[in-house]
């Protein structure tokens, strides 16, 4: 395997509203550009981070840690890229 | 040929104020069900292809009615995007082929289960957010569901004052309705954070939600009434009902009507003397309404709130940025800051940190005492710069809580001539001409405003506690709370003695308790001498009629009048029979 084959980071939801609908969108429109399988965990759930519907059934109001977990081609860029994303509080500003 | 119907009520969420008189208009959902049957091993095929195709012709509708809102609305555009993910998700479409496949059940059927799939997970969720995101996988469903029948839905178009009834309205549907000129919204489902509510109170359209089964006791064009804020929602209103509720529609317009129409009026009474109204804050967000409303400035800026429920006591910088953001907002006109009043009641976690122990905090270490002491001083010291600093910007005055007496008036001027001192030889610039006033909230000040009046520069008469330490009486317990009583001829032979001590130095004299927002009160404090008042920002439109009702001389003869009356209740009995009169006077002025 690359070197680029895996790549995982924890990352703190730190906006306001947390992991709502508006957020996860942006999410799995980050996360559907990359090739490789992203899944996103909570705890011992885990989850598959290109499906809206299942993140936001994971639940990750304001201060939830999560961690997300790449395989496959381009996982590294990918997971830098979320985690970005993440820490700009999706953007919101608050 | 129509069926008498009988009026009927039901109570409802009220989400957005505003009572709404129309026709029903209802948008029809419970009448789609999904058909259930069996397919055989050949068809799985067939099906999941049938699936696929009405996801597509779904994502179209949806991409369409996006195309129109362009980002004109972008709540609603960010959640139809969330909606075309969802169509697309392998959490839903995936279990919904996985159904028509292991199960060999229809694409209605299977889609149907993996819905109920997810909803259920919804369903268990704390977040009172989140669990209404189960109404969004229900939206889609539907959607897909007409395309799977080929009972697509045209663009709602309700006749321009209906009233909208559904059982719930998907974030597409109110995209739509939003521009169409709708009187009303009422649904079965939804809570406070719905769409529904969020679009109605953006737009200003009365709405209920949360009437559980409204859609069938409705029917198109039946008359309703709604009132968005009680949440009440009559069908079939008999004529008595529909006159009781335009005469309350009429009262709420007025009533709106009347304080715009007051804004810009000057608060003088009949025979021109001039009162100026400001408003009390706690934060400099709550200005402009403030303004909005009519006031001519800030009377008292509590800054309290900056140390409250904060881990650090402000810096200098904060109290600095505040003071400027309050001139900015004012934009010329003055704002009383004062310092902070902090002990008893109100903590700060440094406060709490010292764990003073006193038995009895209201008459302990708090206001100007804390202030003045080891504990508090180098806070007081870091507001005073900042709060110095910003004089430089704009007309701002400091004011001092809780001033016993004229050796405490001495001791925080000394203080805070120190801080000039240290400002100055920073070359930090302020007003050197600053000026300083304290508030008279206890007997003792109120006793000797006439030393007072002879060193600061202005009073701030704070009504609340004054009638607390006169009365002896802690106005939140039940017990004895029928002694709090703002026209006990004590309290106002002190207001006049406090007017009169101010008037000799000709220093300005406001008053700025809660007695000062009762229009009621108002004729009696301009008799008593007072012409300035600081009130909460709702209360100023109110005040201002009063006061442009009546006129000094009767004001001062009224006072005249109840000075003769021993007792509390005399005394409001008198105030309450002049005010009806000037109500009265005014009603045969106006016809």
């Amino acid at each position: 395997m690359a070197a680029d084959d895996r790549a995982d980071k924890t990352l703190l939801i730190q906006n306001e509203l947390g992991l709502h609908a508006r957020a996860a969108t942006k999410f799995v429109q980050l996360a559907s550009k990359f090739p490789c399988e992203i899944n996103v965990l909570k705890g011992t759930n885990e989850v598959n981070g290109k499906s809206i519907l299942s993140l936001l059934t994971l639940m990750a109001p304001k201060g939830t840690t999560i961690s997300i977990k790449a395989r496959g081609e381009r996982s590294e860029e990918a997971v830098a890229a979320l985690a970005a994303l993440v820490d700009d509080k999706f953007g919101e500003g608050k | 040929m129509t069926e008498i119907r009988h009026e009927v009520r039901r109570q409802g969420l009220g989400v957005s104020a505003g009572i709404a008189f129309g026709r029903a208009y209802l948008i029809g959902r419970d009448t789609l069900k999904a058909p259930r049957h069996h397919i055989e091993p050949d068809d799985v095929d067939t099906e999941t292809a049938r699936l696929y195709k009405a996801i597509a012709s779904s994502d179209k509708q949806l991409a369409k009615i996006k195309e129109k809102l362009a980002s004109e609305n972008e709540s609603d555009y960010h959640i139809i995007t969330a909606h075309q993910m969802m169509l697309h998700d392998e959490h839903l479409v995936g279990a919904a082929v996985g159904y028509i496949r292991d199960e060999l059940i229809n694409a209605e059927w299977g889609l149907r289960r993996a819905v109920d799939d997810i909803a259920g997970l919804f369903d268990r969720m704390e977040d009172v957010y989140l669990r209404e995101r189960r109404s969004d996988v229900e939206f889609v469903f539907e959607r897909v569901l007409r395309s799977l029948l080929g009972r697509e839905t045209g663009p709602v178009q309700p006749p321009p004052d209906a009233i909208v009834v559904a059982y719930d309205l998907s974030p597409a549907d109110t995209a739509q309705l939003h521009k169409a000129a709708i009187a009303g919204l009422i649904t079965d489902a939804g809570g406070k954070t719905s769409h529904t509510a969020i679009i109605a109170r953006a737009h200003e359209i009365p709405a209920v939600v949360g009437l559980e089964t409204i859609t069938e006791i409705v029917e198109t064009d039946d008359l309703l009434l709604i009132d968005g804020g009680s949440g009440m929602v009559i069908v079939n209103p008999t004529a008595a009902t529909v006159a009781e509720f335009r005469d309350e529609q009429r009262r709420q317009v007025a009533a709106g009507a009347a304080l715009h129409s007051m804004r810009d009026l000057p608060a003088n009474t009949l025979d021109g003397t001039e009162i100026a109204l400001y408003c009390n804050i706690d934060g400099h967000d709550e200005i402009d309404t403030a303004l909005a409303y009519g006031a001519m400035g800030v009377g008292l800026y509590r800054t309290e709130y900056l140390f409250m429920g904060q881990a650090e006591p402000p810096n200098e910088e904060r109290h600095y940025q505040t003071a400027l953001e309050v001139l900015k907002r004012l934009a010329g006109r003055p704002a009383t800051i004062r310092t902070f009043d902090l002990g008893a009641d109100k903590l700060a976690p440094f406060l709490e940190a010292a764990e003073l122990e006193e038995a009895n905090p209201a008459l302990g270490l708090r206001s100007i005492r804390l202030c003045l002491s080891q504990l508090g001083r180098p806070l007081f010291r870091v507001q005073l710069r900042g709060l110095l600093r910003a004089s430089a910007h704009g007309p701002l005055k400091i004011m001092f809580p809780m001033i016993s007496g004229v050796a405490e008036l001495r001791a925080t001027k000394v203080f805070v001539d120190e801080v000039k001192l240290e400002l100055r030889q920073e070359g930090i610039a302020f007003d050197e001409d600053v000026k300083l006033g304290i508030m008279i909230e206890m007997p003792s000040a109120a006793l000797s405003a006439d030393f007072l009046a002879e060193e600061c520069d202005f009073f701030s008469i704070g009504t609340n506690d004054l009638i607390q330490y006169t009365m002896a009486v802690d106005r939140v317990n039940e017990y004895v709370s029928y002694l709090y009583e703002p026209l006990h001829p004590a309290l106002m032979r002190l207001i006049g003695d406090i007017a009169r001590s101010a008037a000799v130095t000709k220093i300005p004299v406001t008053v700025c308790g809660e007695m000062a927002g009762e229009p009621m009160i108002a004729p009696v404090l301009i008799g008593l001498g007072i012409r300035e008042l600081s009130m909460s920002a709702v209360s100023v439109a109110e005040v201002k009629a009063m006061i442009r009702a009546t006129t000094l001389g009767e004001a001062e003869a009224l006072v005249q009048r109840l000075k003769k009356l021993p007792t509390a209740a005399e005394v409001r009995a008198m105030v309450a029979e002049y005010v009806f009169g000037l109500t009265a006077q005014q009603r045969k002025g106006r016809v």
